[in-house]
């Protein structure tokens, strides 16, 4: 037999680069984080893979007739997956708390600060435009909507994108804290928030997908897919006639897309293209723009501890966020931690299901504002 | 524990004050920025004022701590004697049961709302004098959990 057909064999491990090698180490991070510390392992697990395996070469999995190549194409390429992750995340998100407490609203919009805030750094810094919008929405702190507005204005800066956002969501419990307490004295922590009671009639519960669907869409039209993905679900789970479509709409088809989005987004970090000083910026830009998020939703919340005679906690400002609950529950535990008989959940949780509200809305005014400039 | 506000009411006339340790036999109290020396004499309930400037006396005063909002609602907490739920919820974990003597602060049970569990602590140290509630028991804001003797 002739030795150098042997050298077949040897073809892949040549063409291995470092970079390749990097990238394959990152992957295994990130597994390891969603096995062994449990940060959202629903995608890190699958995004870890991902990365493996793009990063081994001449497979061709990620390349045009790969299978994440043409999952890839179906679903980001057409923005799919973020819009079917939505219809479950609505169908999961009770927007009751907010109903009963509309003036959180407000909170739902300062906790966008950092969309804004990190795409004016990120043009100082000099990103182009459509990067710089790009990279401001991890601000958004919302794994869809980033990849949604990202792979329409800056497809190439996808990767780092979808994995700082849904790395730092996991890290949320431990961004917000030290924010909150620099922020707030610790008499406004203890300021006490007795639950305020208000039935919301199943005629308003049903009405409010429909009604932000309408008046979003008018706004800004560019989020309308995203809006309206979102009120879809809220209306399967508000109208209780569609269990079954609820049900599937939060488990199946938000499971199948979220085990494909994360394989997806794992082929985008190739080695070459990952390894890069941008990576590093969009890595640190994100963290920050998570910090001016709940930075803005905590300012207000002082604003509104001034002007309602000292009854508002402003710790419920950081809930303005699209973490959803895991901000309002942040808000929870910190606020017991400085008197246990205060109780703010429900409160924080208005402010976070308007600021998954507000994530969405301030995508499609990102999109919007700059489909008009590029 | 340090600067707990408290509600002291004297004559049946209302006081904000702050108190250092209320859990403490001797403590610093600020009434309307004056600050008293007060002994507590039993179990948080009478107090006798050692070392006050000048009036209000607040001895003996009942002491109740009250949520630091102006107007609580009527459901949020009993007036002495009971722990109530601070929101909707299901009970779970309860860790005591009739007779039990408890420590501020030590809990009581869990509260399951919107998928968290919350620790329900004693505000005051007492006896409970029953249970009100039973595990997996699907409560509404306000309802009694315990009660004390």
């Amino acid at each position: 037999m002739d030795v150098s057909r042997l050298l077949v064999l040897l073809e892949a491990p040549l063409q291995l680069t470092w970079q390749n090698a990097v990238m394959m180490a990152v992957g295994g991070v990130l597994i390891y984080l969603a096995t062994a510390k449990d940060y959202e392992p629903l995608l890190l697990l699958p995004i870890g893979f991902g990365a493996i395996l793009t990063n081994l070469p001449l497979t061709g999995v990620a390349g045009p007739d790969g299978f994440l190549g043409i999952l890839y194409k179906a679903g980001i390429s057409t923005e799919l997956f973020p819009l079917l992750i939505f219809i479950g995340v609505g169908a999961m998100t009770d927007f009751g708390p907010l109903l009963e407490n509309p003036k959180m609203a407000l909170l739902g919009a300062a906790g966008q600060f950092g969309i804004f805030g990190t795409l004016m750094l990120a043009l100082w810094i000099g990103f182009p435009m459509n990067e710089a919008a790009s990279i401001g929405i991890i601000g958004a702190i919302d794994g869809p909507t980033s990849i949604y507005v990202s792979s329409k204005l800056a497809p190439h800066l996808l990767g780092p994108i979808a994995v700082a956002a849904y790395s730092y969501m996991a890290l949320v419990p431990i961004i917000q804290p030290p924010v909150m307490r620099l922020m707030t004295t610790e008499a406004e922590r203890r300021v006490r928030m007795p639950y305020t009671k208000r039935e919301v009639s199943r005629l308003v519960r049903i009405l409010f997908p429909l009604v932000v669907t309408v008046v979003v869409s008018l706004i800004a039209p560019k989020a309308s897919p995203l809006i309206a993905a979102l009120m879809l679900g809220n209306l399967l789970r508000e109208s209780l006639v569609v269990e079954r479509l609820s049900n599937s709409a939060q488990n199946e088809l938000n499971s199948v897309t979220t085990l494909f989005l994360g394989l997806v987004i794992g082929s985008t970090m190739a080695g070459n293209q990952f390894i890069q000083p941008t990576t590093l910026m969009i890595l640190g830009l994100g963290l920050l723009a998570f910090v001016l998020d709940t930075f803005g939703g905590v300012l207000l919340g002082k604003i509104m501890y001034l002007l309602s005679g000292k009854k508002f906690n402003p710790l419920i400002g950081a809930a303005g966020i699209s973490a959803f609950p895991m901000s309002a529950r942040i808000v929870q535990r910190l606020g017991q931690e400085y008197d246990f008989e205060n109780f703010l959940l429900m409160h924080a949780m208005g402010a976070n299901a308007a600021g998954q509200l507000g994530s969405v809305i301030a995508g499609g005014v990102v999109l919007a504002l700059v489909a008009g400039i590029v | 524990m340090s600067d707990r506000k408290i509600k002291v009411v004297v004559n049946g006339k209302p006081y904000e004050v702050e108190v250092s340790d209320p859990m403490a036999s001797s403590m610093k109290v600020t009434v309307s920025g004056k600050a008293y020396d007060v002994e507590v004499e039993t179990e948080g309930v009478a107090a006798v004022v050692k070392s006050a400037p000048a009036a209000p006396r607040p001895a003996p005063a009942k002491v109740t701590p009250a949520p630091a909002s102006a107007a609580p609602p009527p459901a949020a907490r009993g007036p002495d004697k009971e722990i109530r739920s601070p929101m909707p919820g299901v009970v779970l974990d309860i860790a005591v049961k009739a007779g039990d003597k408890v420590s501020v602060g030590q809990q009581i049970c869990a509260l399951d709302a919107m998928k968290m569990k919350n620790a329900i602590r004693s505000p005051i140290e007492g006896v409970i004098a029953s249970v009100d509630v039973s595990d997996g028991q699907k409560v509404s804001y306000g309802q009694v959990l315990i009660r004390f003797e």
